[in-house]
């Protein structure tokens, strides 16, 4: 069994990438897929919040590198999920206790045994993403409908199209609000694909719930009505091949919003 | 309650069988026996490895004897990933692992060990160790007992030490309605009534009120009090001026210092003329204090503007001057031991409509309003009588010992028929019940309760309830670790070492680490990863006013926080009940302090 190494990268920070790779994580495992998530954020370390698996942490990433523990010592087990499997970074350390080269021979350890290996980059183009993206064969950067946002993400994307071993890359377009969109308030998402002229892999919206699933240690894409948990499954299932259509994140969610519409179809086909 | 869950469990070691079929094998024989049943049951186990199934038929097999499988002690990394799926305590996972248990197991409440145990007694009926627990139920500390209490103490501002060693209690206060002076008087609580300005001047000695309504008085009578406790710095700086100004009255202290209560009484005649009675008492000891007087509340009157005000009223006030009043704080500070009461009941008769006393510390004599003066010749022998006063200090007069009443004392060649002519405070308290009736509403306004005592009994019946630890061999070991303390929050990311015990003061945030040999004691929240006797020390225990850590491990001992525990935010309280959590049997359990 050889693995998928997928780096979720972004450049900017607070875009959304831990909980990116959480929730894509989630979505292959419960797939069904064996999954690892590797955070490479060390000192400021969050996946493991994001999963609730925080106090079951012993080895990290650190320990492995400088052989403390096996790797399989390292991995913490879903409580959820047993094809979840975590790689923890370590909190009390920085980037620099981590170099490619450590990454890279971690990542070709666990291809053997996992089918997708999610590592999670920290923000900046420092050591942190070059030792993030060593080890991985694809990548997603993470962006919002931000100028900045964008612009960080352009130059995520100069850099590992220099970098050795990213073979593709692919864009995520987190935080979209469509309403915003509408108004001319906000960039459409085919600006930013447009300005970046990379291909999508999904568009994420807007969800309150994140912030509710992050302090529970919970992963999103658990709760069924949250559309931004549909969009992370959705992304998910691309990832793994299958053709998924990407949301209209323009249908009205409200009743009356939807009746609406009924009608204006209606009057449609009554002009028809 | 170590020893009873030590008796349950049962090992089976069975590391030199090298395959399934015979670790069932032997393990069916071994299970025969009566010794293991109902136990808690640790398999050691070599190289075998072992799938799903077979350790499900192992787990069951014991089940069938009413023992439960408890640990596992395994070399074989296959049989430790089962394990783990389910549910089972793997130690020793490799040989190169240099950390024997992981912390799949939830930390207990000493609830849950409760639990656990009252299961294992009802299955043995043993009830001589019942006992057991119930000794066990009691573990605190008694160093983290007094910390607690204190907090507690600072709250409520009644501990006499406090007051005596740190707060003085003086407090200036400025009334304005006569009516509240009645009370006052009649609850035999003193007030001075100040020029602010004068206030101003001695802003560092004295801190004072305005009141202006009775039902406000009280409660910042309250808030004064609290003011004194919260700015021990200021107090300081009170204190040393007091002292210093003792110093200069040494003849009046030297007074002071020989008898336990004096009274101070100025211009008798005046007294007598105007039927007012002031009486001034020094109170130097907390017992006496207690006795007479159930507050501490000084206030001075000083204005002449709301001297005229009241003027028509019937109680008389105390008028001062700055530069008296400057002086009369001398004699209302006092030294840290002591408590001093000015007690000044005034009592004015009905005709007497602008009839004032001036009452207030030996100095009086200097600079007195002449506008007062003028007011007061009528009440007064002559408008000379108060510069009369300030060559002759005789019109201070001491009365000795207030509850005794009898052994009184002159100084500055009081005579002594001025001593005998004012009336004593039962007296006055009496007189005065018949001018304005004893009226417990009132009454009930100024009443302070002097609740110093009853929190020394609140502390002694705490001591009471919490038995003295006893202390083992290895405890004390523990303690002449050397230990460091760290006055600070100890934030993410950062790490504590040391080859000893470990004191913070201060909160540890989640993403910190402490590692001691030692004891790890926390006087804040724990939510880090907290690791006592890392050296091997089973005895170390960790310690904190809410344990809230992520993981605590404690010698080889790991156990984590367990997820039903609400991880995103404590609240600070001033109730945290502390919490111990040590080893009971290979497993760490958290104790609470009053369990």
């Amino acid at each position: 069994m050889s693995g998928r190494v997928i780096v979720i990268t972004s450049g900017k920070g607070g875009v959304g990438k831990t909980t990116t790779s959480a929730n894509i994580g989630s979505a292959l495992a419960k797939c069904g897929h064996s999954v690892v998530l590797v955070d490479t954020d060390i000192g400021l370390r969050n996946l493991d919040l994001l999963l609730g698996l925080e106090n079951r942490i012993v080895y990290t990433l650190v320990d492995v590198v400088e052989e403390r523990c096996k790797l399989k010592q390292a991995l913490v087990k879903d409580k959820k999920n047993p094809n979840l499997c975590l790689l923890a970074a370590a909190q009390t350390r920085d980037k620099s206790s981590v170099s490619g080269e450590q990454i890279k021979k971690i990542t070709e350890k666990l291809k053997k045994d996992f089918d997708y290996i999610i590592i999670d980059c920290p923000a900046g183009i420092e050591q942190g993403f070059q030792t993030a993206i060593a080890g991985a064969s694809e990548a997603i950067v993470v962006t919002t409908p931000e100028m900045s946002a964008v612009r960080d993400a352009d130059r995520i994307i100069g850099l590992l199209e220099a970098a050795d071993g990213i073979d593709s890359y692919k864009l995520l377009i987190n935080r979209v609000r469509p309403n915003m969109i509408k108004s001319n308030d906000m960039m459409s998402v085919e600006d930013v694909e447009n300005i970046l002229s990379c291909q999508k892999i999904g568009i994420i919206p807007e969800d309150t719930g994140i912030i509710t699933s992050t302090n529970r240690g919970e992963p999103i894409i658990n709760n069924e009505k949250s559309p931004a948990g549909k969009a992370y499954i959705n992304v998910a299932k691309r990832i793994t091949g299958e053709e998924v259509p990407f949301m209209d994140l323009n249908e009205p969610k409200d009743f009356i919003g939807k009746l609406k519409k009924f009608f204006s179809g209606l009057k449609k086909q009554g002009k028809e | 309650m170590e020893e009873l869950l030590k008796d349950n469990m049962y090992v089976i070691d069975l590391s030199n069988v090298t395959t399934p079929a015979e670790i069932i094998f032997e393990l069916s024989s071994v299970l025969d026996t009566e010794e293991a049943k109902n136990k808690r049951i640790c398999l050691k186990l070599g190289n075998v490895g072992l799938n799903q199934a077979q350790l499900l038929s192992i787990k069951s097999l014991i089940s069938g004897i009413e023992s439960t499988l408890s640990g596992l002690d395994t070399k074989s990394v296959d049989t430790e990933k089962v394990a783990l799926s389910l549910g089972i305590i793997v130690s020793n996972v490799s040989e190169e692992n240099t950390l024997e248990i992981k912390p799949t197991m939830p930390y207990k409440t000493a609830e849950e060990l409760k639990e656990e145990l009252h299961n294992i007694q009802s299955a043995q009926q043993n009830k001589k160790q019942d006992e057991q627990i119930v000794s066990s139920e009691h573990i605190e500390q008694p160093e983290v007992l007094e910390q607690t209490v204190q907090p507690e103490v600072l709250e409520q501002t009644v501990q006499p030490e406090v007051l005596e060693q740190t707060v003085q209690p003086v407090v200036h206060e400025h009334i304005e309605q006569p009516e509240v002076h009645e009370q006052a008087v009649q609850t035999v609580v003193h007030e001075h009534i100040e020029q602010p300005e004068v206030h101003e001047q001695t802003a560092q000695t004295v801190v004072q009120e305005h009141i202006e309504q009775p039902e406000v008085h009280e409660q910042a009578v309250q808030t004064v009090v609290h003011e004194h406790i919260e700015q021990p710095a200021n107090y300081e700086q009170t204190a040393q001026t007091v002292v210093q100004e003792h110093i200069e009255q040494p003849a009046n202290y030297e007074q002071t210092a020989q008898t336990e209560v004096q009274e101070h009484i100025e211009q008798p005649e005046v007294l007598e003329q105007t039927v007012q009675t002031v009486v001034h008492e020094h109170i130097e000891q907390p017992e006496v204090h207690e006795q007479t007087v159930q507050t501490v509340v000084h206030e001075h009157i000083e204005q002449p503007a709301s001297y005229e005000q009241t003027a028509q009223t019937v109680i008389q006030e105390h008028i001062e001057q700055p530069e008296v009043h400057e002086q009369s704080i001398q004699t209302v500070v006092q030294n840290t031991t002591q408590i001093y009461t000015n007690t000044t009941t005034e009592e004015s008769s009905a005709s007497s409509d602008n009839s004032f006393v001036q009452n207030s510390s030996h100095n009086l004599n200097q600079n007195t309003n002449e506008e007062k003066q003028l007011q007061n010749t009528e009440l007064h022998d002559t408008t000379d009588n108060t510069e009369k006063q300030s060559d002759i200090p005789s019109n201070v007069t001491y009365i000795t010992n207030l509850t005794n009443n009898k052994e009184e004392q002159s100084t500055h060649h009081a005579p002594e028929e001025i001593n005998n002519s004012v009336p004593q405070k039962e007296e006055i308290q009496d007189e005065l019940d018949v001018i304005f009736g004893s009226n417990p509403v009132q009454t009930s306004i100024f009443e302070f309760k002097d609740t110093t005592g009853e929190q020394y009994e609140q502390r002694e019946e705490l001591n009471d309830i919490i038995p003295e630890q006893e202390y083992t061999k290895e405890d004390i070991e523990l303690e002449e670790f050397p230990t460091k303390y760290i006055k600070q929050t100890i934030r993410s990311g950062q790490v504590i070492n040391y080859d000893g015990n470990i004191v913070i003061i201060g909160d540890c945030h989640p993403g910190s680490e402490i590692t001691a040999a030692g004891d790890i004691t926390v006087w804040g929240i724990l939510s880090g990863i907290a690791h006592a006797g890392a050296n091997g020390n089973q005895k170390a225990r960790v310690r904190a006013l809410k344990m809230n850590a992520i993981q605590l491990r404690i010698a080889n001992c790991y156990s984590r926080r367990p997820d039903s525990m609400n991880t995103v935010y404590i609240e600070k309280t001033n109730t945290f009940i502390p919490e111990e959590a040590r080893i009971v049997n290979f497993e760490i359990v958290v104790f609470k302090m009053n369990d």
